[in-house]
């Protein structure tokens, strides 16, 4: 008798064990390859290691086969897990990091040229352009605005516009708008090559004025007011990020804006790889579906970087000659922040080791940022 | 004063919870829904047409016209300075059964976004939160009204004496709701349900109309390839973003000229004892030796804030985390001195 109970309470005990829920749902077993993988890519090669270790390790934790009924599951309310993702869910962590973006980003070379803005403004094309792609491939309306925000390349918008227009692809969405972001070095320089010619890629631009501090407060808050009567469902990303830069530049609110830029930035960025991670489950992310947002993710980064190009180069049709911009910041109007404008310099030090393009390129980066989040707001106007 | 009192005004209307609508009306229930004692009586669907969670504690439902209550309001007013709110208070102490003040401290009262809350009108109030002191009369027009927590009308109502019994007066769709404007009881969004279609359904505690999403729908239908709203969108974010240039580009002019301005000021500054010195005998050494002076004097000179403060010299932890800080230095012994 006493046999059997603990015979009993040990194939209870085995169908509680993952081992067991594995044979049930051994898909799990690819979601935890994939998990490793990104793990692997961010330790080994460096590749977004700050948003690919939350996000790898987040999608070992989602797909740890067990039981249902225990409040343990991300999707099983009043579990830790599924209180943390309220916060991808409903929005909330975007715009945090977004007040974290702007508290840490000088606009100081974007004040300098204005005219950047418009690069920054052409390079959304990657969106609209996959937008148009995603119809053509079946999928709905707001399921394909919010896929196609994944050419913005700026995961929290990303993640922003998909909880709100397509809550169920938001995990792929997700995945893949930081594998671009970490694939950006990799996709974008052939491009630019190609797009552009040898003498093209020699232009030096004029070195940027000095920015004066007054202008450096004004743009947040005529930013905001400018951008939001425009598009005021993109409110929550524009009102953080430039309330995050006013912090930033004010000069009275260096603790607050250390803050925002730093540990808050850190926490919410933790959280959120984690759970966008941990919302990747076999049954929801193993679809069709998925690999179709993956490949329209990739068309998205290249149309996006294509158009920038281009539009540096026809730009430059009606700039007089010593304005001439550099094509190879066209790139940078997509909103990957830094890592665009890095691979801007790094191509323009290829063709011309003495010509740095660095700073001149952070203006479309940092303008990508504010067109990607308006091209949000567009977006969730529109099929919102 | 004024801007008080127009602050004032805005904000007791921010708290009057406009966004409250009389949805639907059933006079005589003989076969329809039921209360939660499973009797059946005429009744009155709210429905909270915003976006967030309004409270309806403290809110009136009455039976009473508009003329009643405003003539009522307009003498008591002249008499004493009591608020509309205390006027409705006394107004359904005196008439009991026709004006009901939805009690406080029931958590249901709280009607959630976009959800409605049906109250019987069984003359019965010891039933409960949602049971109303009065009866509709069927075979005649039935005026209801809503007014919030200030007294002030929210939404109105009239039920034509033809309804039948089991039919609903209901709104077309929840849809056509303002939320911008105050009451808009308009017939011609109202209509008698008889339960026969889908679009004649009787839907308490429902929507009368499947909300759907138009934009979607719209542009699934006029726009398959996304060629109208990429067009659209991009025309959006270009102004946006040319919007910003200009301002930026105006701003940068403005203060460039300002900056060349004040180089100039400075450059004169340095230049004219430079060329005095010069006319006097052309001493190099003594225009260096003023251009210093000058560039130490506009440039150079180190600012202190003049702010005293106490600093800590070393080790960010404070003493009660660590012993070592509690523990006295042990003398150094230096040979070579």
């Amino acid at each position: 008798m006493v046999l059997l109970n603990i015979a009993n309470n040990l194939e209870q005990f085995w169908h509680f064990t993952g081992f067991y829920n594995v044979t049930l749902e051994p898909s799990s077993l690819i979601m935890l390859c994939v998990g490793l993988l990104f793990i692997y890519l961010a330790i080994k090669h460096d590749f977004e290691p700050m948003l690919l270790v939350p996000i790898g390790f987040g999608i070992l934790i989602g797909n740890i086969p067990f039981q249902p009924g225990n409040e343990i599951g991300i999707y099983e309310e009043g579990s830790v897990l599924n209180i943390l993702y309220q916060g991808v869910r409903q929005g909330w962590y975007p715009p945090l990091i977004f007040l974290g973006i702007g508290a840490m980003t000088d606009f100081s070379a974007l004040l300098a040229n204005p005219k950047l803005m418009l690069v920054g403004a052409a390079a959304q094309f990657g969106i609209f352009g996959a937008y148009m792609v995603a119809l053509a491939m079946g999928f709905m309306p707001d399921q394909a605005g919010a896929i196609a925000i994944i050419g913005g390349a700026d995961g929290p918008t990303a993640i922003f516009l998909s909880s709100k227009l397509a809550p169920n692809l938001m995990g792929a969405i997700a995945v893949s708008a930081y594998s671009y972001m970490a694939l950006v070095p990799v996709i974008q320089p052939p491009i630019m090559r190609l797009l552009t010619t040898k003498k093209e890629r020699l232009i030096r631009m004029k070195p940027a004025r000095k920015v004066s501090q007054t202008e450096k407060i004004i743009f947040p808050i005529v930013g905001l007011i400018l951008t939001c009567f425009f598009v005021p469902s993109g409110l929550p990303l524009l009102g953080m990020l430039f309330f995050g830069n006013l912090l930033r530049e004010s000069g009275v609110t260096t603790r607050l804006a250390k803050t925002a830029s730093n540990a808050m930035t850190d926490m919410v960025t933790i959280v959120l790889g984690m759970s966008v991670g941990a919302s990747t489950q076999a049954s929801e992310f193993l679809t069709p579906d998925t690999i179709k947002i993956f490949a329209l993710g990739f068309m998205a980064f290249i149309i996006a970087t294509t158009s920038g190009v281009l539009f540096v180069k026809i730009f430059n049709l009606i700039l007089p000659k010593h304005k001439k911009l550099n094509p190879l910041i066209g790139n940078a109007g997509v909103s990957a922040v830094p890592m665009a404008a890095r691979i801007s310099n790094d191509q323009g030090l290829k063709a011309d080791p003495s010509n740095y393009l660095l700073m001149h390129a952070m203006g479309p980066n940092v303008a990508g940022v504010i067109g990607s989040a308006v091209a949000a707001g567009v977006l969730l106007g529109f099929l919102g | 004063m004024t801007l008080i009192a127009v602050v004032a005004a805005i904000t007791a209307s921010a708290q009057g919870r406009m966004d409250l609508r009389i949805n639907e009306v059933m006079v005589q229930n003989d076969s329809n829904y039921v209360d939660q004692y499973d009797h059946r009586a005429g009744w009155i669907e709210i429905f909270n047409a915003s976006h967030g969670t309004n409270g309806i504690e403290k809110m009136f439902i009455t039976t009473l016209k508009p003329n009643i209550i405003q003539d009522y309001f307009k003498a008591e007013e002249q008499k004493s300075n009591k608020k509309r709110n205390q006027l409705l208070q006394e107004l359904r102490d005196s008439r009991p059964g026709e004006i009901f003040e939805i009690p406080r401290g029931d958590v249901a009262t709280k009607v959630k976004p976009r959800s409605h809350v049906v109250f019987f009108a069984d003359g019965n109030i010891e039933a409960g939160t949602f049971h109303l002191p009065f009866i509709m009369k069927p075979g005649q027009e039935n005026y209801i009204a809503l007014y919030d927590v200030n007294g002030d009308l929210v939404d109105e109502v009239t039920v034509p004496a033809t309804l039948p019994a089991d039919q609903s007066y209901a709104r077309c769709s929840e849809d056509s709701i303002d939320l911008h404007g105050s009451h808009n009881f308009e017939s011609q969004l109202w209509q008698v349900c008889d339960g026969s279609t889908e679009a004649k359904a009787i839907t308490p505690a429902k929507f009368n109309a499947r909300p759907i999403n138009n934009n979607i729908d719209m542009f699934k239908k006029d726009d398959p390839s996304g060629i109208l709203l990429t067009l659209m969108s991009m025309g959006v974010v270009f102004s946006a973003l040319l919007m910003l240039y200009i301002m930026f580009k105006l701003f940068g002019k403005a203060f460039t000229a300002k900056d060349k301005k004040e180089d100039e000021v400075v450059n004169k500054a340095v230049e004219e004892p430079t060329t005095e010195a010069a006319q006097e005998g052309g001493n190099d050494e003594a225009i260096a030796a003023i251009c210093m002076a000058l560039y130490q004097h506009l440039n150079a000179h180190d600012e202190e804030s003049g702010v005293l403060t106490f600093d800590r010299t070393h080790e960010l932890h404070s003493a009660w985390g660590s012993k070592g800080n509690l523990l006295l230095r042990v003398p150094e012994r230096h040979d070579n001195h």
